[in-house]
């Protein structure tokens, strides 16, 4: 008779080690995920026991002209973010790249805004923001630009964009270190060439830094688009949703059913179709970003 | 040869004793606090004492004080332990994720407007039983705005709350003694113009105004609508009459008019209160838990008056908080007991002497201990005079659903010039709202 095989610890580490972040993964992810899709076909006001109905609060999401407003103040949002934060970081990014002296305390000062709690950078921007004593108007009607002033958060078509520039200011240090870290890490060489070849400033950034860098702005642009489209702190902070909507955005519109109205069901829709446009933009990032070569 | 994987783990421990240290210290602190959470919530019950679970919001001194009445409940009844749940912020939600978890209090605190929510849901016990032989003992409207439309009581109030007009008596003697004897207590609202006259003559620089301004929430506003004699809820729902259309339409008149109320654009997201302890506002509108606010921190004399009158009167909502007690509480006898205890007159005296509450019953009100004299306001029996001439807000079934979406309706029309209230409706698909036109 054979003697019983001994317990392989060896064989079975990984697993072991593995488990209870798969574990953790399932419990705390992926069965909420499971049953908020679930729960998106009922009706749920967290008092009584939830009723099935069906599709009914996704046809109620995409008839109501609230939610498509919110859509495209959304889109307007993640839009603005994505674009001056990425054009931001790579400014900084380029510039930092190449001076010589301070460069520690630059990449450190650009940095600092993304630790600061969202709760103290709020405060700040509500006070640059603030109509009658803050920096912004104080400023602008110092240099003569403005006459009288303007409530930045309370106007509906400046207050979107006074939320956009706390979000820029925040991720852009972070954003830009990714960048950096991306240009430094280029080959010499084929600056080299086009410098020999007689290319030279942004001509030579154009055709020959961007496209090395393609994969990790696709990324930083990946990155930024999900981080913004899941938005929730600064416009809770700063705004509220308003003034008359103006920046409820998707996340925001989600709380807003979940916790102010107690409408579950629509909230999880609404949740679910946050997680379908995600996973879309996701998978035409995959899709087109260009793959290295091995 | 190869190592074993967990003697390679180990080996961190030779390598970096501060690293295993850390490691160690954290784990041990997360297992401590997963223990102590634990514990918190199902242990801590010594010698099989029932354990009560009574829910509360309120500051830090509004906690202390509903301990220091569960400790005196605890001495009276040894068998009973009650665990408070204190949620000072976003209670209401706090609530129904407990009430979905299947851990619904046994006691809860709760105000008028989420007492007919749940009462509606079916989960509060009747508690006419707790106050049969004593209903005479509160004021009519409390008990009125705890009652459900079926007639059942669902909670014991504890307190009732109005609206006041508070007043920055320093600032009213600089205007002129006309203008000053105008705010008296039968003031009306017409008079506001011609103290705004005088308030933009005197003080320009800061910008003073004269009466504080809410969009949101409708208690705030509805006052000026209903002491015109205009109506908002109808059959369950949100349905303006033309004199409500038209009260709106003054009082959104009052942000456009110079000097009479603040302007979003003007002080951004300065909160009235605040305007009021700066000195730029003489009149703020507000309710009894204002009062230690003032106390503290205006450097200024204050006072109260009656809210303003109009056509109909001045009437302002009225609202109450209790005590309800869970319909599913496997311990509702104790439940009950509790209940009683803290609505009983002794326990709500306490709540008196913080000066944060009018209490539900007459006869508390009407003592030293709540008029305070010596104290400010100097006409704290003007809380009281508003419950005569208020009206228990009776706000329709779904108003988290409804009073969102007019907050958002009332949003745009308030702060928009020229927007019509119709439009503002309809954009907050509140359609059927508006008057018909006959």
């Amino acid at each position: 008779m054979r003697p019983k095989p001994r317990f392989n610890f060896n064989r079975w580490a990984p697993v072991l080690f593995v488990l209870p972040v798969v574990v953790g993964l399932f419990c705390l992810n992926y069965i909420p995920s499971f049953y908020a899709f679930y729960l998106s076909f009922q009706q749920w006001n967290l008092l009584e026991a939830p009723q099935w109905v069906g599709l009914e609060n996704y046809q109620h999401l995409l008839a109501s002209p609230a939610f498509v407003q919110t859509l495209r103040q959304t889109a307007y949002y993640v839009g603005g973010i994505v674009l001056v934060e990425l054009l931001c970081s790579m400014l900084i990014a380029t510039a930092l790249h190449r001076i010589t002296r301070g460069k520690r305390l630059f990449q450190v000062l650009a940095f600092l805004p993304y630790v600061t709690p969202a709760m103290a950078a709020s405060l700040i921007f509500m006070w640059i923001f603030q109509p009658d004593q803050g920096l912004l108007n104080s400023s602008l009607q110092a240099v003569g630009v403005l006459k009288s002033p303007i409530a930045w958060l309370f106007t509906p078509h400046t207050a979107l964009m006074a939320v956009i520039s706390l979000e820029v200011w925040k991720a852009t240090g972070y954003n830009m270190l990714l960048i950096l870290g991306a240009l430094q890490a280029l080959p010499q060489h084929l600056d080299e060439a086009a410098s020999l070849d007689g290319a030279a400033g942004l001509r030579k950034w154009w055709w020959v830094t961007l496209p090395q860098l393609m994969p990790t702005v696709l990324l930083v642009a990946m990155m930024t688009t999900i981080h913004a489209l899941q938005a929730f702190d600064a416009i809770y902070l700063l705004t509220q949703g308003g003034p008359n909507r103006a920046t409820t955005v998707l996340a925001y519109a989600l709380y807003e059913t979940a916790f102010q109205r107690f409408e579950l069901g629509q909230a999880t829709a609404l949740g679910v179709i946050i997680f379908t446009i995600i996973a879309v933009l996701t998978a035409l990032q995959w899709r087109f970003s260009p793959r290295r070569s091995p | 040869m190869q190592i074993p994987l967990f003697k390679r783990a180990l080996a961190l421990q030779g390598k970096s004793p501060l690293l295993f240290f850390l490691g160690a210290l954290l784990v041990s602190s997360f297992l401590w606090m997963l223990y102590q959470s634990w514990h918190a919530v199902l242990g801590g019950v010594p010698n099989g004492k029932t354990t009560l679970t009574l829910s509360a919001w309120g500051t830090l001194e509004e906690l202390h004080t509903l301990k220091t009445q569960v400790h005196a409940f605890e001495e009276a009844h040894p068998s009973l332990k009650v665990h408070i749940r204190h949620m000072p912020d976003l209670y209401t939600q706090g609530l129904q994720m407990l009430i979905a978890s299947n851990q619904t209090p046994d006691v809860m605190m709760l105000n008028s407007l989420d007492v007919q929510r749940f009462c509606q849901a079916g989960l509060l016990q009747d508690a006419f039983s707790l106050i049969k032989h004593e209903q005479d003992a509160f004021f009519p409207t409390a008990l009125r705005s705890m009652t459900a439309p079926d007639g059942t009581l669902c909670a014991v109030p504890r307190d009732v709350s109005n609206l006041v007009v508070y007043v920055n008596q320093d600032l009213l003697k600089t205007l002129p003694r006309h203008t000053q004897a105008l705010l008296n207590p039968s003031w009306h609202l017409g008079d506001l113009p011609a103290i705004a006259e005088a308030i933009a003559n005197l003080h320009r620089q800061p910008k003073t105004w004269v009466v504080s301004f809410y969009q949101a929430p409708a208690l705030f506003w509805l006052p000026f609508v209903w002491s015109e004699g205009g109506e908002v809820f109808k059959n369950q729902t949100i349905q303006f009459n033309a004199t409500a259309v038209q009260a709106l339409a003054q009082y959104k008149a009052l942000r456009h008019s110079p000097h009479l109320a603040p302007d979003r654009q003007e002080i951004g997201n300065t909160t009235m209160s605040d305007l009021f302890l700066q000195g730029r506002l003489l009149c703020l509108l507000s309710g009894r838990w204002t009062v230690p606010l003032l106390r503290e921190k205006a450097s200024f004399s204050w006072d109260v008056l009656p809210f303003p009158q109009g056509k109909a009167g001045s009437r302002v909502g009225i609202d109450s908080t209790g005590y309800a007690v869970s319909r599913h509480s496997p311990h509702l006898k104790d439940a009950q007991a509790l209940t009683r205890f803290l609505s009983s007159a002794s326990a709500q005296q306490a709540w008196v002497h913080s000066g944060l509450i009018v209490p539900a019953r007459k006869a508390l009100a009407t003592r030293d201990a709540f008029l305070q004299r010596g104290k400010l306001p100097q006409h704290a029996d003007y809380f009281i005079t508003a419950l005569t001439t208020g009206m228990p807000s009776a706000y329709p079934k779904t108003w988290t659903h409804l009073g969102q979406s007019l907050n958002t309706a009332m949003d745009a029309y308030f702060n928009t010039p020229d927007f019509p209230l119709e439009e503002a409706l309809k954009d907050a698909q509140l359609q059927g709202a508006m008057p018909h036109a006959s």
